[in-house]
């Protein structure tokens, strides 16, 4: 049968193209599933644009750090901290997208498990910290 | 492989001179393989129906999409659970928060029904997770679809065919039309080419409006969907309980006129007998 994605994560895309702020959706490997319109603000590159994108090649889309622009290990980013430990995770970091600006930010990420427990994938939600 | 359409109505029952041909019980269908071997998907009130409903010895399986109670509520009605002699299986939904056991027993216990599910002589319940599973000489696939709450859609193959039972399902939800890539489908995994689809087609353009995320369909909707996943023949289920036989026919043929479907499709009468 056809790849087609769980309907949790089908929700989840169309519960987010209806929200204001940025969300990111990955599948249960960090892969790039979807960003909604207000994502594409502080990414600089539409979705449609993107498409969706393996892990090992999402750093062609951002870069990463923190605050005070020290070196980010990727398992202290909360998206990867919620595919792994498939708890909540919150922090802020910068990020830069393709517009080559910094932006402060703050994640909140959580993972996404279907009935079943079936480890889907995760959500990440962030807010800029300022602009 | 046949299948025969023993309750085709949705939500609730509706019985009257203005519903004999599509009926009035809720939903239940029976798959019977060319070896014989049969499942009973559903429990509505039509599964009184169901050749299986008179057998007093051997196995019944029993594979419920949901626990509305539209789609359980003959089973406390359906004599073999009460045949010693009869080894019944069912299996539903998985559930994070409570067993099958448990939210079956909602219903089969007082003060809805005097007996209780736990005294039933020989009923087995299967927490059934998502995926395949062999039942007899079935292959069935369940997946989750979009409708309120823990609900299955199954593909079911046997003798070499292959049918799809979405009775309720959603999937233009958040959309307001059917999605246009298979892989942001809900159920379309299910569907994917199989000979017979039966689908959720209870509302008209009009009502849909006003019952968005209520968990079901247009026949417009249906069709969409039939379409994008390239089925055979595509017959519609869960019939609006307010609709009556000629408006059934009416909606059909009207929508059947205003656009051109690669899919033949017909809606459900109650007791047809389907050859897949």
């Amino acid at each position: 049968m056809a790849s087609q994605h769980p309907i949790e994560i089908i929700l989840a895309r169309q519960w987010a193209s209806t929200m204001s702020h940025p969300i990111w959706i990955t599948d249960d490997a960090g892969n790039l599933l979807f960003y909604n319109v207000a994502a594409e603000a502080v990414l600089g590159v539409r979705f449609d644009e993107a498409g969706e994108m393996p892990a090992e090649q999402l750093d062609e889309l951002f870069e990463t750090e923190s605050l005070d622009g020290a070196p980010m290990p990727a398992e202290e980013l909360p998206l990867l901290k919620a595919l792994t430990k498939w708890t909540p995770a919150h922090g802020p970091l910068r990020i830069r997208g393709h517009d080559r600006i910094w932006r402060n930010i703050e994640v909140t990420a959580i993972p996404l498990i279907g009935e079943g427990e079936r480890r889907l994938g995760a959500l990440a939600m962030f807010w800029e910290l300022d602009s | 492989m046949r299948v025969k359409l023993n309750g085709t109505r949705g939500s609730v029952g509706r019985a009257g001179p203005e519903t004999v041909r599509y009926g009035g019980d809720t939903s239940s269908i029976e798959v019977t393989s060319g070896g014989g071997a049969s499942l009973v998907l559903d429990a509505g009130s039509g599964v009184v129906h169901a050749d299986a409903a008179t057998v007093t010895s051997g196995r019944i399986d029993i594979l419920l999409t949901h626990l509305h109670m539209d789609h359980i509520q003959g089973l406390g009605f359906f004599r073999p659970l009460f045949e010693p002699d009869v080894e019944v299986h069912m299996w539903g939904p998985v559930s994070t928060t409570k067993s099958l056991t448990a939210r079956l027993g909602r219903y089969l216990s007082p003060p809805l029904f005097p007996v209780r599910l736990r005294d039933l002589p020989s009923v087995t319940v299967h927490d059934l997770a998502p995926g395949t599973v062999e039942i007899g000489s079935f292959t069935v696939t369940a997946a989750f679809i979009i409708h309120p709450g823990q609900t299955y859609g199954y593909r079911i193959a046997a003798d070499g065919r292959t049918l799809a039972y979405l009775p309720d399902h959603e999937p233009a939800l958040g959309l307001g039309r059917v999605p246009t890539d298979p892989r942001w489908t809900s159920g379309y995994a299910l569907a994917e080419g199989v000979d017979v689809l039966i689908h959720d087609a209870q509302y008209t353009d009009d009502e849909y409006s006003g019952r968005i995320g209520w968990g079901h369909s247009t026949l417009t909707q249906a069709l969409d969907f039939a379409e994008l996943a390239e089925v055979g023949r595509l017959v519609t289920f869960h019939h609006e309980p307010n609709h009556s036989d000629e408006e059934i026919d009416q909606h059909h043929s009207e929508v059947g006129e205003r656009r051109q479907t690669s899919v033949p499709f017909e809606a459900g009468l109650a007791e047809a007998t389907l050859q897949v």
